[in-house]
């Protein structure tokens, strides 16, 4: 009996074990969620949302470049990296039986995990200093009377950054989602005689258009709150965009460097930054899963 | 037929494409930074001294304190891990179960310095004053214990990211979990066993997964840059006792990249890029390769 009633203790205390740790997990959580609330709230006003941050030494001034600044690198990074990543995904889906598949397949899934800061560095050493065009013994090279050599610390070089970080998370969320299209459909349309490039473009992606956007919108939010690869290519700016080989600002650079400055107005500005861009995580992360599940789903 | 032929063609471009550029990543990383090994050779990772103004740089402290803090993490975020993994596949109510598992993975969702912004200003001092200090002044005299407590160090940063590779292992967890043939549960489950039991059954049936999973964690924590940079102290020396300030790897390269003072010094950050990704690329291709075989072979189970 005694037997009995000591097992019955330890299945408690494992249950509740469980249940503590889930709680744990929720502490940071819930209050970094409220902490980034509250001072965000206190230290936002209009002027802060839409004027451009002031050089250092000069108080006030706003984060609007900032915003500017992560939504034309997002932006940009979508560009390159959207369209490449749904190619592999549908490699990958579609091509199973191709032998580059699996190869494929693990370079995905190891390039996704490849810590930010290596691929800021790649970034770097190509294209802000320019070692691509060394390494075929060039200082730049010219198509036409355009010419492009190392860059600098350029917008452009921030958004390939971006983008190389984007590809692996939405070629493995493409593949997955059309890995769900029910393959009755797709013979279906290739026996009516449908090729099969079309029957990729008309069937299976409008088929898992919602996992696709779902998709997309997973690597977006990832991508916009990435500083590290940022750091070492567009290396930020107090000014507005000016141009693709400029310098630029970005939310999460602002959030670093006003974060580690000695003055409380700037901690104060980096609350604000910070809460700007959680919000506009949890509004793609939630929200659009709800209005894509409501419109979308078949 | 012909658009096929073009569509496969494109399709397989890109996929070499891709294969080439992370050839090309570690290519580049070693030209970038050869100098620095041929001027300074196994030295390199084997010595202490880092200054960038004399020109020598030496990185075994940021491997050292990359490795404690990256232990520091796991200790706490792999047992966590497999209790918050075990408690929302087989403990939580089935409504309840999207919530609780979107609200873990809302904590992958938080961007890294908006982690490191918390813990700087937030977490940091509130560690500081209470815990630490009242674990220095009931353990103060073991030496492990002893030294200035700022808060910032590799204690505070090991604790952040153990918060930060929390979901990873869950989810690759919960993955595996699922994946157990449920007639091995019902077995057990029918021969009597308590919650506990049943636990201890699955987690050693799937235990290979988890040692993925906890090498994927490991290199997640490896190469996170921003929130470490934030918290770590930023001393080129060994740390000294837990609550002592270090480096890490990806944080030296955050902190120091924007002032470097001489080409040297700024090609010895690239190579410190390139041990990251060598460190890095080890542990994620043996996490791949262990979680592939595992997930296969209980797929081959259930099919």
């Amino acid at each position: 009996m005694k037997m009995f009633s000591l097992k019955k203790f330890y299945n408690l205390a494992f249950i509740s074990i469980c249940v503590i740790a889930f709680v744990l997990a929720m502490i940071p959580l819930a209050w970094i969620l409220i902490e980034v609330i509250i001072r965000g709230i206190s230290a936002l006003s209009i002027e802060l949302l839409i004027n451009k941050a002031n050089p250092p030494g000069i108080p006030g001034g706003g984060i609007a470049n900032y915003i500017q600044g992560t939504i034309i690198l997002v932006g940009l990074a979508s560009l390159i990296g959207f369209p490449v990543g749904l190619l592999l995904g549908i490699f990958l889906s579609e091509y199973k039986e191709h032998k580059l598949a699996p190869y494929v397949r693990f370079f995905v899934e190891v390039f996704a995990e490849f810590p930010a800061i290596v691929i800021g560095i790649f970034i770097y050493v190509i294209l802000v200093r320019g070692d691509i065009f060394r390494l075929f013994g060039l200082e730049k090279v010219c198509i036409g009377g355009f010419c492009i050599g190392a860059t600098g610390f350029a917008a452009i070089a921030g958004a390939i950054a971006l983008a190389l970080l984007m590809i692996p998370i939405v070629a493995k969320s493409v593949e997955e989602s059309l890995n769900l299209v029910p393959i009755s459909i797709k013979e279906a349309a290739l026996s009516l005689g449908m090729s099969r490039w079309k029957s990729v473009f008309i069937i299976s992606i409008s088929y898992a258009r919602s996992g696709i956007l779902l998709a997309y919108i997973l690597a977006l939010s990832r991508i916009a709150g990435e500083a590290a690869p940022l750091l070492l290519t567009v290396l930020g700016s107090f000014y507005w965009f000016t141009g693709l080989f400029d310098r630029i600002g970005a939310l999460p650079l602002a959030i670093f460097t006003y974060g580690i400055s000695p003055f409380e107005d700037l901690k104060a500005q980096a609350w604000a930054a910070s809460l700007i861009l959680i919000l506009a995580i949890l509004i793609l992360n939630i929200g659009l899963k709800i209005i894509i599940k409501r419109k979308f789903a078949w | 037929m012909k658009g096929d032929k073009v569509f496969l063609y494109i399709l397989i471009f890109v996929s070499l494409l891709f294969i080439l550029t992370v050839f090309l990543l570690g290519l580049e990383l070693y030209l970038g930074s050869e100098n620095v090994f041929r001027t300074f050779g196994i030295n390199f990772v084997l010595t202490s001294e880092w200054d960038p103004v004399k020109g020598i740089f030496g990185i075994a402290p940021l491997i050292f304190g990359s490795f404690i803090t990256c232990l520091i993490a796991l200790i706490i975020a792999v047992p966590l891990s497999l209790f918050i993994a075990y408690f929302l596949n087989e403990l939580t109510p089935y409504q309840l179960k999207p919530y609780f598992s979107s609200l873990i993975e809302l904590l992958a969702a938080v961007p890294s310095v908006v982690y490191g912004l918390w813990a700087l200003l937030v977490l940091a001092p509130f560690l500081r004053d209470n815990v630490y200090l009242p674990l220095q002044n009931a353990l103060g005299f073991i030496p492990f214990f002893q030294g200035a407590v700022t808060g910032y160090g590799i204690l505070t940063a090991g604790i952040v990211l153990s918060i930060m590779i929390l979901p990873t292992i869950t989810s690759i967890t919960r993955e595996a979990l699922g994946l157990v043939p449920s007639h091995i549960k019902e077995a057990v489950i029918s021969l009597g066993a308590m919650q506990y039991q049943v636990a201890l059954l699955l987690f050693k049936y799937i235990k290979l997964a988890i040692i993925g999973a906890i090498i994927l964690g490991f290199a997640r924590a490896f190469g996170e840059a921003m929130a470490v940079a934030m918290i770590i102290g930023g001393k080129h020396d060994f740390p000294l006792h837990i609550f002592d300030t270090g480096y890490t790897l990806p944080s030296i390269i955050v902190n120091e990249f924007t002032e470097a003072v001489n080409p040297l010094h700024y090609d010895s950050l690239i190579a410190v890029g390139f041990v990251l990704f060598l460190i890095a690329l080890a542990n994620i291709v043996v996490a791949r390769l262990i979680i592939y075989r595992t997930t296969r072979f209980m797929k081959g189970v259930v099919a």
